[in-house]
């Protein structure tokens, strides 16, 4: 398994329900850790980043799209997660702002019962 | 290293540029720096991030003068940039750029009326009115394209402005009605004093507050020889939010049987529709450490959660004043323990993270943004730009 995360990754991000706004976009409150916990989605399938988190969305983000942000994406395997990666940096309100607008739904949180796969 | 250089000619198109006198010039390097200053400061952009704008050239025998601002940032907007191109719509009878707020908008007008002023006084001055991004030029030379603005005129372009919209002929609306949302609440207190005019002294929880109740004489006469069985009562009134601080007029006020904790409910729409927000916020103290599934989330401060409710009450209440009704915000608990509030309209976007202890804001249009912290006042200052600018 590869520790060196590539720019053309996508990265998987749960998104807790009181995340998602009425129009259906996700809040840039769902970004706002320094140490920003994803999954790489080449390693770990939307079904296994859910588990036992059905109440759950997921949203995905491009690596490269991330670290032109200024952010740092480390992979930071666990025993448990060997996907596990960090989106490292200060994250400012524009900067949390600009990671929700680049985001998209992978699993919507109303969808995430019957399918796992919808995207956008 | 991002660089943008920005222009004035002295001369009006007429005649060649000419020469201009050193004390013309100091008031304009004064003001013009001054509104920059205020500019950066409006988009809460670092010293460190925006150096002073510098006169790096009076080129052409000192007619044409050229200014330039160095950034750091490679996102951060240039003030030297938005203060020109402030005046230029100034001239054009529109605002400046919508990301400013009120304080930025006042000196970017002190500025185009010193321009203006300079142009009676025989200095007509003229803007580039196109940003030019200098970081790759080399010649300090001034491409004086698009010079559309003499500043002399600028009184009679927002005269001219200001009879268009009087002459239009539309029917005058009516000012809107905007009712305050007002609360029934219940609650029991312990009464501490009763004094002489009739002002009783209550401990609610672990506050003391002070009603004027509506009481009879023959009321206010049983209360005060009966304190014993006066001591617990049970108080209802009306609020112009649902706590306790909120309370506008008591409507009555009698000897308790039973404890009522505090018990809020909207007596009219407006409160009604704010209503929705103000339970949100208080759902959000069921969230658990770890909430959004990352061990990092905080429960949500409680503290955060009532300065969250009351900034909501005061800014519904200022928008009032203001003949607006507060667009209620979505609701966000942040993974710090902060309450998020989020304004959306089109491009217009403002967020308020509201921490036990401070704020910190965001506003955008489109994808220029401006960030920082900031208090209670200058958050509902906020709130107010949002709504101009979004119902513009």
């Amino acid at each position: 398994m590869t520790t060196e995360v590539t720019d053309n990754e996508v990265l998987h991000r749960r998104v807790h329900p009181t995340h998602v706004k009425p129009d259906g976009s996700v809040s840039s409150a769902a970004f706002t850790d320094d140490e920003l916990s994803v999954d790489r989605a080449s390693l770990r399938t939307p079904e296994e980043t859910l588990e036992g988190r059905r109440n759950y969305g997921i949203v995905s983000l491009v690596v490269g799209e991330v670290r032109s942000l200024k952010q740092e994406v480390r992979a930071d395997p666990t025993l448990l997660n060997p996907a596990h990666a960090l989106v490292l940096g200060h994250k400012p309100k524009s900067l949390q702002r600009q990671l929700a607008r680049s985001a998209r739904w992978v699993v919507r949180v109303a969808d995430q019962c019957t399918s796992a796969q919808a995207s956008e | 290293m991002r660089r943008v250089r920005r222009s004035f000619v002295v001369g009006d198109e007429k005649s060649p540029p000419k020469r201009i006198r050193i004390d013309v010039l100091e008031r304009l390097v004064h003001q013009l720096r001054e509104t920059v200053d205020t500019v950066a400061k409006d988009l809460c952009i670092e010293d460190s991030e925006v150096p002073p704008v510098e006169l790096v050239d009076l080129g052409a025998g000192s007619s044409i003068l050229v200014w330039e601002q160095s950034s750091l940032s490679q996102t951060a907007p240039f003030p030297l940039s938005m203060a020109i191109d402030g005046i230029t719509a100034i001239s054009k009878g529109r605002p400046p750029h919508a990301i400013l707020t009120e304080r930025a908008r006042r000196s970017i007008d002190d500025l185009a009326s010193l321009c203006s002023s300079l142009g009676r006084e025989g200095w007509p001055i003229r803007v580039d009115e196109a940003s030019q991004d200098a970081s790759e030029s080399t010649d300090f030379g001034v491409k004086s394209r698009d010079l559309v603005l003499v500043p002399s005129e600028l009184s009679i372009l927002a005269s001219g402005t200001a009879q268009a919209v009087e002459t239009t002929g539309l029917p005058e609306e009516e000012e809107p009605t905007i009712e305050q949302g007002e609360w029934i609440l219940r609650f029991t207190g312990e009464v501490q004093r009763l004094s002489r005019d009739r002002k009783l002294s209550l401990q609610i929880g672990e506050s003391v507050k002070s009603l004027k109740p509506r009481l009879s004489e023959h009321e206010f006469a049983a209360a005060d020889s009966d304190l014993a069985r006066w001591k617990r009562v049970e108080v209802t009134a009306l609020g112009s939010g649902p706590t306790i601080e909120s309370i506008t007029e008591v409507l009555s006020i009698v000897p308790a049987t039973t404890d009522v904790p505090l018990e809020a409910e909207p007596k009219n729409a407006a409160a009604a529709v704010l209503q929705p927000a103000l339970d949100r916020i208080g759902q959000l103290a069921s969230l658990p450490q770890g909430w959004n599934s990352y061990e990092q989330s905080r429960p949500i401060d409680s503290l955060a959660m009532d300065a969250a409710r009351k900034f909501l009450l005061l800014a519904a209440v200022q928008c009032k004043s203001h003949g607006q009704q507060l667009t209620v915000p979505f609701i966000a608990p942040v993974a710090n323990g902060a309450v998020q509030l989020e304004w959306d309209h089109g491009e217009v976007h403002l967020e308020l993270e509201i921490r036990s202890r401070g704020m910190v804001f965001m506003r955008a249009i489109g994808d220029l943004m401006a960030e920082g912290e900031t208090a209670k006042g200058p958050a509902l200052d906020l709130v107010k730009w949002f709504h101009e600018e979004a119902f513009r």
